[in-house]
């Protein structure tokens, strides 16, 4: 790459990978950042403001706006992350104008999710799952652009990240503190031995700036991994024992099976609820911030919802037993990953504490 | 001082034969959207009539003014100085100084939106530009307002609790303001003000309000990375209290407050404001009931622009006089100067990308 010292705009800066790369590349004065957001509100915003970074409009779903917030960078990291709609047509815009302005490099996040693998060593020449409405579909469509865009002589970088996790991730850290800290989490026999193929998003970051700076890395696809093989029971385990946990509990499979198929029918419910009944009908059913009867009801399910794995959960992610293999980045880019679990979970756990999460959560003094 | 009952009564105080004030609304945002036009709608439809959008986007003022039936919209507040009577300010805060001194000047009553202003020369000057002016300076406080708030006051002041000792004040949920400018963030990277400044405006005005006094900085600590501030966390002093207060845009808090003193405390949710729970030093729990009509905030705004029109037609003293919150502008002000970073290891960025470390 020919700039010392790259522009480089970061799509979806306000997400939690996103928001991260910004900090790290502004932090570190090793590029000049342009952190691009889809809107002028939400927390992941304010994470952003804390930084002395440009913050630029950039809704991928309006080309005007992509192009504007383009004009003039050597380096495009594409982080945003949407529902179908925006994970591909956004993904197009932005390949689009990154072509007609002759931008230097695009890193597109993918995910290992595109092998909808189940076992085995999964590497870059396993199939990709067809295209298709599903998050990993979105991702292999936007891979599909990718390589067009590529072969229309645009410098592209694919990376197929496995699950990530680190401060601010709302899914695997906040999700699972609140239901290690509900106390009515447990291990899972016969479902929770499968591989979690964790990567902290620092991890993900140094692999972000490899294949943004690399020459090796136009054209290919990348896995990035963590550096540790851990089951999801491991996971449970040592995230519960940072937060300073009494040790968890071994639910048999049928007991496992039949809470979760219970509060599947919860589960239900309340998506229904959220997102069918009008605003006013549901404060007037539900309360505002003092709740009523039903309100304080509904509250408590949602606590027993979350405190339970769902039948997908059980049944796929946490029995499956593929290994993403990241061999071709540490050959090709020199990728290694320094954060074995224990240290990118103690670092959330401080981030949960300073957030207060695990106060809120009621849990630890 | 406000109660409940002050909307009928402050509409009543207004002399039946006074003429229907012009006014401007200056800043069509999201606040103007969300907190007065509705309250003006419902309450004050002849005030509305005439009223006078102003935004420098001109297309926003016309559209809020067509959606909510004000007389007219403009881009220049300068262009109507002469056919206003008094202003709303609902501005970016770093333009409140300069609007508000320019229609002091011109003797154009103003009622400011806090912070009153980011600076407390800048306060000063206002408060000077309005006592030249022989104009009414008055803040939107809201949280003065409030019923629980009143009494807390009032307990403090007659002696209630018994000497007080300390106090907290945690207010933190996820930014979800839907500004509609982004001027909280601005893009161009110079942004500073933060948390610390929104919503440290009502918490450090309130404990002001509270003691009677302005306590003394402690130790402030921000997550500011060269930016403005998203958390903070901040400790104050006044004679033998000890006051915590931690604010965030990141996360929710545990959004309570609570007083206590020698004899008796006080523990509520910060938006609360029908009942004050009393916990003696024996254990025993007095609730106090507040009635009130008010359900949400925007319905505290009819009272705003209610008294601040009184305030200026009738000569009397606005409910929360700008004079009365310099205090918590200086005190912000003191905070951000001795603010440090808190310890935040998963923001370190040293070794990620084996380049160079933060200067």
């Amino acid at each position: 790459m020919a700039a010392a010292k790259p522009d480089i705009l970061i799509t979806g800066a306000s997400g939690f990978i996103g928001g991260r790369v910004s900090e790290v590349l502004c932090l570190t004065g090793m590029a000049t950042v342009r952190a691009g957001i889809h809107r002028w509100t939400g927390s992941g915003l304010a994470r952003l403001a804390r930084l002395p970074v440009a913050i630029v409009p950039c809704d991928v779903l309006d080309p005007a706006q992509v192009a504007e917030a383009l004009a003039g960078v050597d380096v495009v990291i594409h982080c945003v992350l949407g529902d179908y709609h925006t994970n591909v047509e956004g993904t197009r815009h932005l390949l689009d104008a990154a072509r007609r302005h002759g931008v230097a490099r695009v890193v597109f996040l993918s995910s290992a999710e595109v092998y909808r693998a189940r076992s085995g060593i999964v590497d870059e020449t396993a199939p990709c799952c067809p295209a298709s409405h599903s998050y990993s579909g979105s991702k292999t469509t936007g891979e599909e652009l990718c390589w067009d865009a590529a072969a229309q002589g645009l410098p592209v970088t694919v990376l197929r990240p496995s699950i990530v996790y680190g401060p601010f991730s709302e899914i695997w850290i906040v999700r699972f503190a609140q239901r290690l800290l509900s106390g009515q989490w447990h291990t899972f026999h016969g479902f929770g031995d499968g591989i979690c193929n964790l990567i902290y998003v620092d991890d993900l970051v140094r692999g972000i700036w490899l294949a943004a700076t690399r020459d090796e890395a136009i054209g290919q696809a990348f896995n990035l991994n963590g550096p540790e093989i851990v089951t999801w029971n491991d996971f449970f385990r040592r995230f519960n024992a940072t937060l300073d946990q009494p040790p968890l509990t071994e639910q048999g499979a049928a007991s496992a099976l039949g809470r979760a198929a219970t509060m599947e029918v919860a589960r239900r419910a309340l998506v229904a609820v959220k997102n069918h009944l009008a605003e006013p009908i549901k404060t007037r059913l539900l309360g505002g911030p003092r709740k009523t009867r039903l309100g304080a009801v509904a509250a408590q399910a949602q606590t027993s919802v979350r405190a339970t794995p769902s039948l997908y959960e059980l049944r796929h992610l946490f029995s499956r037993q593929a290994v993403f293999d990241d061999a071709k980045a540490r050959r090709m880019l020199g990728y290694t990953p320094q954060y074995d679990l224990d240290q990118g979970l103690a670092l959330c756990a401080a981030w949960l504490a300073h957030h207060q999460y695990i106060r809120a959560f009621g849990r630890v003094a | 001082m406000a109660t409940d009952h002050m909307t009928p009564s402050v509409l009543a105080r207004r002399p039946p034969s006074s003429q229907t004030p012009t006014l401007a609304l200056i800043g069509c945002g999201a606040f103007a959207e969300a907190f007065y036009l509705p309250a003006m709608a419902a309450h004050l439809p002849d005030v509305l009539r005439t009223l006078i959008l102003v935004d420098t986007r001109l297309e926003r003022a016309r559209y809020l003014a067509a959606r909510f039936g004000a007389g007219e919209a403009c881009a220049d507040y300068h262009d109507v100085l002469t056919r206003i009577d008094g202003a709303i300010l609902a501005i970016p805060h770093a333009f409140h100084h300069a609007a508000a001194v320019t229609l002091l000047s011109n003797g154009v009553h103003v009622l400011c939106e806090k912070p009153l202003t980011l600076s407390a020369q800048d306060a000063h000057d206002m408060v000077a530009a309005a006592d030249r002016a022989g104009a009414v300076l008055a803040a939107n406080y809201v949280q003065r307002l409030f019923p629980s708030n009143v009494k807390v006051r009032e307990m403090l002041r007659d002696g209630a609790l018994g000497r007080i000792e300390h106090i907290t004040y945690d207010w933190g949920s996820e930014f979800t303001w839907p500004t509609v400018s982004g001027f909280y963030f601005g893009p161009d990277g110079r942004r500073q003000y933060g948390v610390l400044a929104d919503r440290g405006a009502h918490a450090l005005d309130l404990i002001c309000w509270w003691l009677g006094a302005k306590p003394h900085v402690t130790e402030v600590r921000t997550d500011a990375l060269g930016g403005l501030d998203a958390v903070a966390q901040i400790r104050l002093q006044h004679e033998g209290c000890t006051i915590d207060i931690r604010l965030s845009w990141l996360s929710k808090l545990a959004n309570r407050y609570t007083v206590c003193g020698s004899e008796a405390e006080i523990e509520n949710n910060y938006e609360t404001w029908d009942v004050l729970p009393v916990r003696s030093r024996s254990g025993e729990v007095r609730t106090l009931r507040l009635p009130t009509t008010k359900r949400a905030y925007r319905d505290y705004a009819v009272d705003v622009v209610a008294d601040f029109i009184n305030a200026f037609q009738t000569g009397t003293a606005p409910l929360v006089p700008a004079r009365d919150v310099v205090a918590s502008v200086e005190l912000i002000e003191a905070c951000y100067a001795a603010a440090v970073p808190f310890d935040m290891p998963w923001t370190k960025v040293e070794s990620v990308l084996d380049g160079r470390s933060q200067a």
